[in-house]
Formats: C-alpha cells, structure tokens, sequence
C-alpha cells in the first residue's frame, strides 16, 4: 500500500479523504485509512516502546501558561519567587510550590519536567506547537497526540469515540491532516455530557425507531439512484451513532452516574469534574481524553486567585491518580499535564507575571514512568533552562515513545509532506523504568 | 403535476386548535421561536445588469458546445436535464446559500415563463441571499477571524466591508488591489483587516496571498526549495520582500509620534495613580491596543534565513524584491512595493490571476475544477478542457473582472442545470463535465436551510454592525488622559464587545442558547462544538479549511439537536405551513415540498399517511423529523 501514497501528493485534503470514502463500498471509512497508513506504520517501528506500553492518554491542558515559579518550580527566598513559598515533598530533596499540597505527598509517583523551553510567546502559536510539535502555518494542519494515537493503534471500544476532548477552545488542531475519522469528539460541559445524545423526553425508543424506519423509507429512491460512497458512508455514520446511543458505555460521559463522595473528592469544579469524566472514558476503552482547564494567564494580581485555581487541579489530579490506581487503570494510563509556555519571574506592575517561553514546567505519570523523578533544572530566578533542554518535540515524543508510537514513522500528509508523530523530538527516556 | 401544485401552493385557512408535533404535551404554549421583522440591514444589493442577457445565453452556448465536444470524444452521455423543482432546489443553495421556502417553490414551478430559470438566477444574484452565502466562500478562503492573532484586533469591519463589496459588485481586481495595498486603521479603512489577518507573519502572508489569488503552493519553498514544483527558496524570499515592510502595529515606543512616550505605559501609569486598585487590563487596555493597530509600509529589507544552504545566495545575505513569475514594475518613490505588488497581482497580463478565480467559480459550481487541485496550479496542469478555462478566463477579464457575471454564465449553461452524476467520481481522472458531481451541503448551507425550514425571515437577523466603531474607539493616543480611555473603554464594552453582542442576540434571536442568524451573521470562528462546526465549517486557520465529510457527532446534531426539534414547535415556519394546510394529503405534500423540494412519490404518500394515521399530529412531527434525516436532504442533487 505504500507506493500508492504518492498518487495523493496531488490531491487536496478534501478530495484525499473522499477518494478513500470512494472505495471503501460502504464500509466505514476508517478501515482503509487504516491500511493505507496503520499497518506500514507499524512495520516501521524503529524507536522501541518501554516495556509496558501507555494503552491511554489523560493529557490535562494548562490554557493560558501557567507559572512554572508558583507551582513545578518553586524559587523560594528570590523576589522573583514571588508570594509562593515552597513545600516538602514525598521525595526527599524535592519541593514544589505551597499551592499543590496535595502532588506534593505523591511526588514519589510523579516525573516533573523543569526545563521546558519553547520558541513563542503567543497563546494560539506556542498551543499549537506544544500539540502538534509543529509550527502553526496556514498551509497545513497537524495532528494532536490524541489522533496520533487512535491513527497508529486500534480503538479499544467500537461504539465510543477514539479521543476527546473536554472544555476545548477553538484553536485545538484536532486531527489535523489525518481523516476526519479520528477528529477527537468535543464536550464543552463535563456535567452535560457527549452533545445530543439526550433524546428530548417525549422521544421513546420505540418512537425513536419508527422514525428511522421512516427515514429509511423516505430515502429509498434517492439511496437507489445516488448509490454512491460518500452517501454510503454517511449511511455508515448513521448506524455508528445508533450504536453509540444504544450502547450501555455511553454512561461514560454521564459524570452523574458517580456517588456523590467520589464527584466531591475530584472537586465540583470544571476540572475536577473533567478529570472524572476522563477517568471514566478511559474505563471504557477511550484512547485520549484531553482535559483543559484555563485561567493560568495571570498578567494581572496572580496571587488574588492562584492559590484556588491551583487547589483544584491539585486536588483533581490527587484524585486521579487514586482513582486510576484503585481501579488498576494507572499503569495503562498516561497522564500529561502541559502548558504552553512559563511565566516571567519579574513580578510586573500589575501584581501579575508576563508571557515566558524560555522555560517552564510539565509533569508526567503514570504508565511507565518512574516516579520521584525532576527532569531538567532552571537557574535562581527561573528565567533560564540551565541543564536538560526540553523542546514541545521533545516532550511529545516521550508522550509517544510511552504509547510505544513509531516516532521515525514519516506519514504523508494529502499535500504530499512528511510529518513525524514529534517531529523528531528525542525522547526523555531516562524517565521510564 | 400542476393541478395538485396549485392546490397545494394556494395558501390557506388557519386552523384552530393546533397542538405541537411532539408527543406528549398539553395544549398550545407560547411560541419561542424567534421571528426576523423581515428587514434586512444591508444596503440594497446591485442588481445584475438585464440589458446583457443575451450575452449572457450566447457565453453559456458556447461553453455547452465546447462541453458537447467533449462528451463526443469521450463518448459520454450528458446526465439528464433537472426538473424545475430540483433546479429550483439546486439554484437556491448553490446561489442563495439556502433551500428555497414553499411559496418561492410555488412562484417557480407554477410560473409558465419560458424564461424563468434564467429569471430566477439573475433574481438570486441580485439577493441577499448571495451576499451571504458569497461571504460563506471568502470567509473559507480568507480565514475570517474576529480577533485575527491578537485578541485586541478588531476586524467586523472588514468582515462588514467584505460584505459589501460582494453587495455593491465591486469589480474582483479592484477588491484584491485595495485588500493589498490598504494602510490605516479598521475603522478607517477596514480592507487592512486582509493584513492585520497574519499580523507579524510577513513571510508566510504571501504563501498565503499566492494560494488564494494566484491557486498556486510556494509555501514549501519557505524553508527549501519546492519538492514538486519549480520555486526556489530564493524566488520565494524575492517574492516575500514584497510585504516584509507591511506592519500591522504602531510602535508605542514611537518617540516622534508619542511624545509624551509610550501610550500604554502612560495612559496605564496614569489610571493607576487615580486609582490604585484599577484594572488597567480589559476593556481598558483593549481600545488602547485597537488604537495602535494599524496597516502602514516601513521600508524594511529581506534577508535568506540563517541556514540558506543553496549555491544561489549566502545566508542573511539580503534580496531584492522579484515577483514568482512575469514581470512587475519598480519600486520608486512614491509607489509603495506593496502597491507595485497588488498591480502585478491583479494585472490581467498575470497569468494565474483570472484564470484562478475562474477555475474556482467552475469548481464552486460543478464540484470539480478544470484544474485539480484547484489550489495547486502549477506549469505542468493540463486543464481537462483548456479551451473552456481559457474562455471562462476571457469572459472573467473582458467582464472588468465581474465574478457575479462569469457566475451567472456558469448557471445559466445546460451542463450545470444537470442532474448530479450519479456513480462515484475518480478524482484522479479527468472529468468532463456530463453535470455537477454530488455534493454533500456545505455546512453553512445546512444551517441556512434548517432555519429556512424554522424561523421565518431570519436575514433580518444580521450581525450588529460596528459602523459607528469609529465614532466611539477612535482616540489620540499622544493626548488622550486615563480618564477619557476609561470612558471609551466603557461604551466600546456596551456596544461593541462579544458580551454586547451576546445580549442583544438573547433578546432578538436566540432559542435554547442557540443563536439563530444566517451563518454570515454569527462570530467566527465559532466553538468546535457548534453545529455548523459539527458539519465542517472552518476554523479559520487554514485556507479552504472547511469540509464536507460525515461524523457520528453530525448524526447525533440532527438527531437530537435544538434545531431540530425547534421545527417542531408552534411558531416553526414548516409547523404554520403544515396546519394551514386543510387536508392531511395537503399537508403531506407540503412537508415534502418544504424539505425535499419535490411532491412525494405515491409509496412515500401512503407511508406518511398511515404514520398520520396512527399517531395523529405528532405524526407530521415523525414524518418532518425524518425527512430532514434523510440522505436526500443533506446532498445536492
């Protein structure tokens, strides 16, 4: 299949995607994006996955940049450390900012990456470069990790989604170049949910089937003269999003079915409540659940409300982590806390801190990963990476190699272009085993 | 045929006593769809030009007969001729952006006028409907942001502006020539919204201006020399050096401008000093910031990048500016290089300019361009039929570059009044043309037709114009006090923010939370969970990044969805129609004529009418409700 590529150098996405639905005969499309790219991609497989492959992603987004000095990296008894003092932790010799108490007592689980640096300044470019290890031009558009994953490896449950993402903004890539097949499924709400999977209550289900018995006999003549692949493939979608209503693992998006006391200790708040409904995906077989949670763009009196914000996600992650272990779900299961630049340790006139691509902090756990781990360090004021250069690419292709993706894989885009699942990023391997 | 059209399309008695389609609920409540006044806040559309019909017949005759030549030596045969009903469908979503409503089927099919195809194309063209779904296109092709890289740009106006000129006809190459060469501020000159969209990002703006206007890739050539195409790094940066002096920000630290130093610094210090405990953020730093963006040339040159590694130059080595193919003028003084560029671009003497936009109308209209990919034109493209593109290119230049004109050619020929091909088209062969391929409805034209089905007048609902913008944010930074900012960012928050917006529209034109407007009229981009975002509307980040290819979540929308359940509430334009019908076989027919475009046939009659039958009015809700989840509905035909 892999000398047929070329024939698509010419054509444009669109066309791409619908010479795919075209010869599929009704199937649904994904079989065969799947051997045009999922098989070669597997055979290529240079860069050796850790023993115990990551099967999943909780990959939680810091929108905004959040200050690496007020949490990971703590500079106590500097004035740019600020109002933030720092905290024992469970590993001896490490400490972490007061504002995380909770992460403080499972350091011992947690690899903290101290020297991240990235190349922008600007929200949406140094978002998009920390997703999809590319820079953001208008030309293409590059996958995120969640499309990576669902791209290279089979989805673990038929009916639901193989990625999604809660609370996204606009400027998520989704999965850029890949078929619209993988697009991650979007829930703006944790407590409301997977969109329009609510009949409206007068709608039973023995009315919800006479109407698509309807819809089939209304449709027959149009079915018989436009028997066409893109139109059987959209017959093909109708039969998944039956399947998805009537399957039993749709209550995976309904964070209601939790006791009380569990949706209490993940916190009633948009990210505790994210990081449930992740839990809950990834129980039934979801492949990436991107959590984002913003608020981290503090330009103005950081210290009026940093302490709450981060207390949530303190709390939400604490909460995580047990859950996942408790269920036996935390060695499958990636979790990524991410952002997309640190903030500057010069406090400015406002009480607040600026844009700061030249370092920041990012934190791992879970499959694979040795706890107790600092990654990288930065110097007396946080300013600078001083030791451990850690790029997006770099990162990315930890978070890949951990999934055991094929990071030398070159998979071409519709236009023609090669792109890597990190763009040749190296690993940070030293934090597995 | 007729008869029963006629009876049908009659307009009728209102009933009594009518219930809401949907089971299980209790008398009539009130209605809480919104209704437009039917007004419309756009100034009148240019109609098109009556007098050049029979140019217009004459340029469509001939592009059928150059198709007919074709189809000879291919030995195809053409797809049969649509019915009025199904042109009447086709013609309304492919100009008007939306199906047509039940009278306006009525108007057409009953009309014995032996031109009234011809009638009806010229009538939409010179509509509302066009401009907005002509903004749908551009705003695709032109990514369309209302804060474009920085939340602190305002571009409504060019959004408004653009609308506009699509509105007034203004000649295709003036439009680009004035897109590239504005300077100012939005409120004074809104085409520099074209160069505050890729603000700081001067080099990829012209990858980016060269795949719209001219359908042809460098983008490549940025970084090293073009895989598969002949340009250069060096031609690339050459080109570049064009628009690398375009900044789209006055610098604060402007010392001959802002005498009295920076503006934000000052005008923040200052509000601090009044008041310690002020937000000198928000609104307030946000006219401050509006201010200071603005489109002016600053001769600035070009230099290779850091790691050129071509025999043809050396790293930071500077380059002159040289356009990617042709020749164009010098730059003097007086004669900005961004004027020199919009001329070389728009010149009818530039090779790709016209021949672009006339490949993309074809495409626009067929589904398939005379070059494919249409964005990707380059030496070695073999049109599949060079003598139509080159007539369609003369017919585009010889108009005065009059896009709505070469249209209303396109629409008026046999091939496009066509059924869709039928059978699977490979892509990777020539097509030639036998009628327009099945499409699938763009997103917007989904939209825009659920709305036709539900809400009556809904292009009353436009946007709230930000026409007085400049009355309001327009500030002399050197003299302004804190004060008088304070002010200023207050009304701009009363009138001109989202959350203004987000106000007005709650009380106009909103049910469930869901903003009912044209989808030209709703903010862009719009939240990945929206419903035309569901469907494929773009981001706004890449060229063309809209799509049209299925989803679970699209089935899921129209499955359960407010929209349509909303059809199914009194006050619903198709909910009226269905109960002023008298009969219920009067009412069958409307429900499909409404939806489909066409009568249904006699399996489908008696299908709809034991679901009536059986369930009552709620069955008009199943039968209405299942329609729109057809197939049929979402494709054109």
């Amino acid at each position: 299949m892999r000398t047929s590529l070329p024939r698509f150098n010419d054509l444009s996405r669109r066309q791409f995607v619908e010479s795919i639905a075209r010869s599929a005969f009704g199937v649904s499309i994904l079989p065969v994006a799947d051997a045009l790219f999922g098989a070669a991609a597997r055979a290529g497989a240079v860069n050796a996955a850790p023993a115990r492959k990551a099967e999943h992603i909780i990959y939680l987004y810091m929108n905004g940049a959040m200050s690496h000095i007020d949490t990971f990296d703590p500079k106590p008894g500097t004035e740019e450390g600020g109002e933030t003092k720092s905290i024992d932790t469970s590993v001896p010799g490490v400490r972490i900012g007061e504002h995380l108490p909770g992460l403080a007592q499972k350091m011992d689980q947690l690899a903290v990456v101290r020297s991240m640096t990235t190349e922008t300044g600007a929200h949406q470019q140094g978002q998009y470069l920390m997703r999809t290890s590319y820079k953001m031009i208008g030309s293409i558009r590059h996958p995120f990790m969640g499309a990576w994953l669902t791209h290279f490896e089979d989805k673990l449950n038929k009916d639901l989604p193989g990625s999604v993402v809660v609370g996204g903004g606009n400027r998520h890539p989704g999965q850029g170049y890949l078929s619209a097949e993988l697009a991650p499924a979007p829930v703006g709400n944790p407590a409301t949910g997977l969109q329009n999977t609510k009949p409206p209550k007068y709608l039973d289900e023995g009315n919800f089937e006479k109407r698509r018995r309807l819809i089939g006999q209304f449709e027959s003549g149009f079915r018989r003269k436009y028997d066409t692949a893109e139109v059987k493939a959209y017959a093909d979608y109708y039969a998944e999003a039956v399947r998805l209503l009537k399957s039993p693992d749709l209550e995976a998006f309904d964070i209601s079915k939790e006791d009380d006391s569990v949706k209490e200790s993940y916190g009633a708040n948009r990210i505790g409540q994210g990081c449930l409904l992740a839990r809950r995906l990834v129980e039934k077989g979801v492949r990436c659940v991107e959590v984002e949670h913003g608020g981290w763009d503090n330009h103005n009196n950081i210290y009026d409300s940093f302490s709450n914000r981060a207390g949530q996600l303190d709390t939400a992650i604490v909460a995580l982590l047990e859950d996942l272990q408790t269920r036996g779900l935390l060695s499958k299961t990636l979790i990524v806390l991410g952002t997309e630049f640190g903030r500057t340790p010069k406090i400015n006139a406002n009480a607040g801190r600026d844009h700061h691509p030249g370092c920041f902090s990012a934190l791992l756990a879970g499959a694979g990963i040795r706890g107790g781990q600092v990654y990288g360090s930065t110097d007396r004021i946080g300013k600078s990476v001083e030791d451990g250069h850690c790029y997006p690419q770099d990162f990315n292709a930890t978070i890949a190699y951990a999934c055991g993706l094929p990071l030398d894989k070159e998979v071409f885009s519709p236009s023609g272009r090669p792109f890597k699942v990190a763009n040749s990023g190296s690993p940070l391997k030293s934090l597995f085993g | 045929m007729r008869k029963s059209v006629i009876s049908l399309f009659a307009g009728l008695v209102l009933l009594h006593g009518a219930c809401v389609f949907a089971q299980g609920k209790k008398g009539p409540p009130p209605s809480k769809v919104p209704r437009g006044s039917g007004k419309v806040e756009w100034g009148p559309v240019t109609p098109v030009d009556s007098t050049s019909s029979a140019k217009v017949r004459d340029a469509a005759g001939k592009i059928d007969r150059i198709l007919a030549a074709g189809y000879a030596r291919q030995q195809i045969t053409p797809n049969d001729m649509l019915s009025d009903s199904l042109f009447c469908r086709r013609v309304y979503l492919e100009i008007g952006g939306r199906i047509p409503r039940l009278e306006e089927i009525g108007d057409f099919v009953q009309s014995r006028d032996s031109r009234k195809r011809e009638k009806l194309i010229d009538q939409l063209l010179s509509s509302h409907d066009y401009v907005s779904h002509m903004f749908n296109y551009w705003a695709d092709l032109l990514r369309l942001k209302d804060n474009p890289v920085n939340n602190n740009q305002i571009a409504q106006p060019y959004h408004e502006w653009i609308k506009d000129s699509i509105r007034t006809n203004k000649p295709y190459d003036k439009w680009v020539h004035e897109m590239l060469t504005a300077e100012g501020r939005i409120w004074d000159n809104p085409a520099v919204g074209f160069a505050m969209r890729d603000s700081n990002m001067e080099l990829e703006a012209v990858d980016n201006m060269v795949e719209v206007f001219l359908g042809t890739q460098i983008g490549c050539a940025q970084c090293h020399d073009h895989p598969f195409d002949r340009w250069t790094q060096r031609e690339y940066y050459e080109m570049a050096a064009y628009w690398y002096g375009t900044r789209t920000r006055a610098s604060g630290g402007d010392r001959k401008r802002f005498t009295k130093g920076n503006p934000l610094t000052r005008l923040r210090n200052e509000l601090k000093k009044m008041d310690p405990k002020a937000n000198t953020g928000g609104a307030f730093s946000r006219v401050i910031n509006a201010n200071l963006f603005e489109v002016y040339e600053q001769p600035r040159r070009l230099k290779l990048p850091h790691d050129y590694q071509y025999d043809n130059g050396k790293p930071h080595q500077v380059v002159s500016m040289k356009p990617i193919f042709g020749k164009a003028d010098e730059v003097v003084k007086g004669r900005s290089s961004r004027q020199v560029l919009a001329d070389w671009m728009t010149s009818p003497q530039n090779p790709r300019f016209a021949k672009n936009m006339a490949n993309r109308m074809w495409k626009k209209a067929f589904g398939v361009g005379l070059i494919e990919p249409a964005n990707n034109i380059n030496d070695e493209c073999r049109p599949s039929s060079p003598e139509l593109l080159d007539f369609l290119t003369a017919e585009l230049v010889t108009s005065g570059f009059d896009v709505r004109h070469l249209q209303r050619v396109i629409f008026n020929t046999k091939a496009w009044q066509r059924e869709a091909t039928a059978v699977d088209v490979d892509l990777s062969q020539p097509y030639y043309f036998p009628g327009p391929i099945l499409r699938r409805m763009t997103a917007e034209q989904i939209w825009d037709s659920l709305l036709t089905l539900a809400v009556y007048n809904p292009q009353s609902f436009t946007r709230p114009s930000m026409d007085d913008l400049a009355t309001v944010v327009d500030l002399d930074l050197d003299r302004v006090s804190a004060s008088e900012v304070q002010k200023v960012a207050d009304e701009f928050n009363s009138r001109f923010s989202s959350g203004a917006e987000r106000s007005l529209v709650r009380k106009r034109n909103s049910y469930k939370g869901e903003t009912l407007a044209r989808a030209s009229e709703l903010p862009t981009p719009l939240p990945p969970d929206h419903f035309l975002r569901q469907f494929g509307q773009s981001d706004r980040e890449l060229i063309e990044g809209s799509g049209r290819e299925g989803s679970v979540s699209q089935i899921l929308t129209m499955f359960n969805g407010e929209v349509t359940h909303m059809m199914l509430e009194r006050g619903s334009v198709i909910y009226d129609t269905v109960m002023r019908a008298p009969t219920s076989k009067d009412r069958i027919d409307a429900i499909f004529y409404s939806i489909l475009t066409r009568r249904p046939r006699s399996n489908e009659k008696s299908v709809a009418q034991r679901e009536i039958n059986a369930a009552g009015n709620a069955g008009y809700g199943n039968v209405i409700w299942a329609l729109i989840n057809t197939k049929e509905f979402l494709f054109i035909q």
